[in-house]
């Protein structure tokens, strides 16, 4: 990593122009030329605040309204799956069952709650929340914990979650200090012996849209072994040959097989992709019995469940709003450099779907994997441990908090100033910033 | 639940020629007065939620009249009342039941009373041949086997089955298909499991599951006593909230005194349209269908189904037509958003009209062909693989209610009236 932040190798790679609607015709060839590198500051943002494409919408999360009431009704089996909860076999719903034994939540609804992001739990595992664990290393208990379980056998374990310690002070020029805490977990019940990821539901923001990223530009925008010398790498996980883009950390390269893992992890619910009705670690006399022929959600049912999240609203910006301030924070997140990871343009490939081809979106995101430095990492030995998916920034504001991939961040301010690692330039840039200009970075981003 | 609790409550901006307009009188279909102010669309939701949830209220005290009966006198013409009863608790609660989408406080509140799907096998036992692929949980599984429940982690003490037992388990765990209340709890003790498949029947518990001593069947017979008691006093105490909200004094009484009619009518828009078409045509019906499950169906133990889909198509008949008639045959009604539209559009206005007269016809053919066509043809049978007549039957009342929902959304579009959260599953 470069010792000092070049703000021109930012502004170069961004594609940072006077505005959005520039952002919008004229920032779609990758790499962009130098030119478009000059920044306006005064241009005002005239807001195209087409975030998603075709999708993009205000509102809470839904099934975009382009659809008529007859394609809308299409998706009721996707909603359904999404939001209703699973219960346990037998029963008279047999199109419903087959829920754990072990899991984390009976539908896919109480952790994204709404389809936005999950909340994380005051102070123990055993409340519902959206969060979960993941597990490095091949332990007994598979790749994630599983805090619930069927009635008359035991959960994997619960995890107490304690705040009481500051981890990072950061210092701004003008003398302001934000204390930040790191979450601390503690196995209550039961055990682990692995390390402990823990991960945050995330809201599913234009999921479709990023599904329909070409692998090559994913390829293309990567820069492993930072060539460029611009302090950002940016790497992808293999995944089956494909590179990785969904979840913190970029573990599965397309939206059917994440729905798959979510169905079997989160849920315990068998599929073609994942056909085992128990996770590998379940060793309960009880657990062997069942019959794993069976799986209990069928291809069309997985179909289903891409297909109503694919055609979910984005939310619109709200970038006309106040347009002064956020015009500044805009000027002031590219300037920092926040925009070399949170990419302002993407473009989607050809899709049978009309609603997800060609469309230029503004997902504020590479989709590729940064060192996030030791504060945000995970684990003390993983290589993985301190790398993390560049977070989608569109939404940012009607979603709500709290931020980062454990929700540690309980505001926006807390967020940018965890990052570390090849974003402490950026950060260190933001530090420097007087009350004003704090208050436009953290206006525009709330109005995104 | 797939509906969105929250509106999207956006004031028009044409709000104040809304409220200008001449507002016209009666509709067709109902004798409601002329309206002479719009804002008593108000007061006719007002009237309309609390004459329902009261309806509701009685029914449910007559609920729990049979079941003590039945407890007092197990027997197989008691619990035929009590089932009866159970009937005729869900017709005005289903027509209540239009209200919710439109306001998060009934929303919230309601997943105890009518959440679904039930895991009844956390309740009762369910059928023995399941047992073999369970291995030893499925014994484990149940409340009324079971005086110590082990759930996650966590030991809950079951010895007593009371109201506030019961209502303490409603997503005990934090899990919220863990529903151990209302109605589809009661439907399920009353009936037991539905084991007919797509074939005629509906669940057939014996009496003698609540017999005390020795003629008890499927043992726990006291326990099953107790929770059979206190799920229904349950019942009939949430309702007794629910009602007292919409009365002088009540929170929602209050809200919808303080609503600006435009907000009114949004929320009649969002709630017509939010059952019409993500809950009732495609949840309830698109989605049994689809999955072609033995029994993805609403009202799965007694098979009452078809009733419970005609009456949701009635309520939101109601809703719109400022109207609705009380189980003692009163009918109650007023000034509504029917009259409004008549007014400003004349050509939507029939439309919707059509449609929702449409929507309640086809519903109504399902309760026909259930009800009185030789042999009855239950939902469950209708959804059954190669029924096509069945399939007819249930894909005419899916397509006027998805006509239902297009007419309505462009009544509001040319109404002003918001509707974009009723585009929301
Ligand atoms: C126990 C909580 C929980 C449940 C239940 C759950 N999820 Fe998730 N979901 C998460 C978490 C945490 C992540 C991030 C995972 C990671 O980083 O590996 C996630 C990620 C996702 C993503 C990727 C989003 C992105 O932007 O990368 C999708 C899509 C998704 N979930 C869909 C589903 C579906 C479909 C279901 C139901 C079958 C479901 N989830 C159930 C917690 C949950
Ligand atoms: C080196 C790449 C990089 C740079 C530069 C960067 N970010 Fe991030 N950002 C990330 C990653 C990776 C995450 C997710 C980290 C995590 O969850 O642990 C993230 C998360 C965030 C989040 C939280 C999003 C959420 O949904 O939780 C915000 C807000 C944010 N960044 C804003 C900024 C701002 C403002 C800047 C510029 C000052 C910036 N970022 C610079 C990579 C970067």
């Amino acid at each position: 990593m470069p010792s000092r932040f070049k703000a021109a190798d930012f502004l170069k790679r961004s594609c940072v122009i006077a505005g959005f609607i520039a952002v919008l015709s004229a920032c779609q060839s990758d790499p962009p030329s130098p030119e478009h590198g000059a920044l306006s500051r005064n241009t005002p943002i005239t807001a195209p605040q087409t975030m998603g494409g075709a999708l993009t919408a205000p509102g809470p999360i839904r099934l975009t309204p382009q659809l008529s009431p007859a394609e809308r009704l299409e998706h009721s089996l996707g909603a359904s799956f999404f939001h209703k909860p699973w219960v346990s076999a037998p029963s008279t719903t047999t199109d419903r069952d087959g829920l754990g034994p072990l899991f984390n939540a009976h539908s896919c609804e109480s952790c994204h709650r709404k389809l936005g992001r999950g909340s994380v739990p005051t102070r123990s595992t055993r409340e519902s929340s959206g969060l979960l664990f993941r597990l490095y290393g091949n332990g007994a208990m598979g790749s994630q914990l599983q805090t619930r379980s069927l009635p008359g056998m035991d959960a994997e374990a619960q995890i107490d979650i304690r705040r009481e310690n500051v981890a990072l002070v950061r210092e701004f020029s003008d003398g302001l200090r934000i204390e930040l805490f790191a979450p601390r977990y503690t196995v209550s019940e039961g055990q682990s012996d692995a390390s402990l990821s823990p991960r945050l539901a995330p809201p599913l923001i234009g999921v479709g849209l990023l599904n329909a990223i070409a692998d090559d530009d994913l390829r293309a925008y990567a820069d492993p072994d930072d060539r460029n010398g611009d302090g950002i790498s940016g790497r992808y996980l293999l995944i089956q040959q494909r590179p990785g883009r969904f979840g913190w950390k970029g573990e599965q390269a397309d939206l059917r097989t994440q729905v798959a893992k979510a169905f079997h992890e989160d849920i315990g619910i068998s599929s073609s992709v994942f056909p085992l009705d128990n996770p590998p670690h379940c060793e309960m006399p009880s657990c062997v019995t069942i019959d794993n022929k069976r799986t209990d959600i069928s291809n069309a049912g997985l179909d289903a469940v891409s297909g109503y999240l694919s055609l979910l609203t984005v939310p619109q910006a709200r970038l006309s709003e106040s347009a002064e301030d956020v015009q500044r924070g805009w000027n002031l997140f590219t300037r920092a450099g926040c925009s070399a990871c949170h990419r302002v343009n993407l473009t989607t490939t050809t899709h049978q779907r009309a609603l997800l081809s060609e469309q230029i979106i503004h997902p504020f995101s590479d989709l590729l994997l940064h060192d996030m430095g030791q504060h945000l990492a995970d684990s003390a030995d993983d290589p993985l441990a301190r790398e993390w998916r560049t977070a989608p920034l569109w939404g940012l504001g009607s979603n709500g908090g709290p931020y980062l991939h454990d929700g540690r961040a309980n505001t926006l301010l807390e967020a940018v100033l965890w990052h570390g690692g090849e974003a402490e330039a950026a950060v260190q840039q933001v530090l420097t910033f007087n009350s004003g200009e704090r208050a436009a970075l953290l206006e525009f981003l709330a109005a995104l | 639940m797939p509906a969105p609790k929250m509106i999207f409550a956006v004031l028009l901006s044409l709000a104040t020629s809304v409220a200008s307009a001449a507002v016209p009188s009666n509709t067709e279909a109902s004798n409601t007065k002329p309206s002479t102010s719009e804002q008593s669309i108000n007061d006719t939701y007002i009237q309309l939620a609390a004459a329902v949830y009261e309806d509701s209220l009685i029914a449910a005290r007559e609920l729990q009249s049979s079941v003590g009966t039945l407890l007092k006198k197990p027997s197989e013409k008691s619990l035929a009342k009590a089932r009866a009863a159970w009937r005729k608790a869900r017709v005005p609660y289903q027509q209540s039941e239009t209200f919710r989408f439109a306001n998060p406080e009934i929303d919230e509140w309601e997943g105890k009373l009518n959440s679904w799907p039930l895991d009844e096998g956390l309740i009762d036992y369910v059928a023995d041949d399941y047992f073999h692929e369970m291995g030893n949980l499925g014994a484990q599984l149940n409340i009324i086997a079971n005086p110590v429940l082990k759930i996650g982690g966590q030991e809950i003490d079951a010895r007593n089955i009371t109201p506030e037992l019961i209502e303490s388990l409603h997503e005990f765990a934090g899990s919220e298909s863990n529903v151990a209340s209302g109605y589809h709890a009661i439907e399920f003790l009353l009936w037991g499991q539905d084991l007919n498949g797509t074939a005629a029947g509906a669940g057939e518990r014996p009496y003698t599951d609540f017999a005390v001593g020795e003629n008890c069947t499927h043992g726990h017979c006291q326990r099953r006593r107790d929770y059979l008691q206190a799920a229904t006093t349950l019942l009939v105490k949430d309702l007794e909230d629910m009602s007292a909200r919409w009365q002088k004094g009540g929170d929602l009484h209050a809200k919808y005194i303080n609503l600006s009619p435009e907000q009114v009518m949004t929320n009649i828009v969002f709630s017509i349209g939010s059952l019409s078409l993500g809950e009732l045509a495609g949840e309830r019906m698109k989605v049994a269908l689809e999955a072609n499950s033995t029994e993805d169906e609403h009202d799965c133990f007694s098979d009452n189904t078809h009733y419970s889909h005609y009456y949701n198509t009635l309520g939101m008949q109601n809703l719109f037509m400022g109207q609705y008639q009380r189980i003692n045959g009163d009918r109650v009604g007023g000034p509504s958003l029917a009259g409004i539209a008549k007014a400003k559009a004349p050509q939507a206005f029939e439309r919707l009209r059509l449609a929702m007269n449409d929507s309640v016809a086809k519903t109504n053919a399902l309760v026909q062909a259930a009800e009185f066509s030789q042999p009855p043809m239950k939902f469950d049978q209708m959804i059954a693989e190669g029924n096509s007549r069945g399939k007819a039957l249930i894909v005419d009342a899916v397509n006027a209610l998805v006509e239902q929902t297009a007419a309505l959304e462009a009544l509001a579009k040319e109404i002003d009236v918001d509707h974009s959260g009723a585009l929301a599953f």
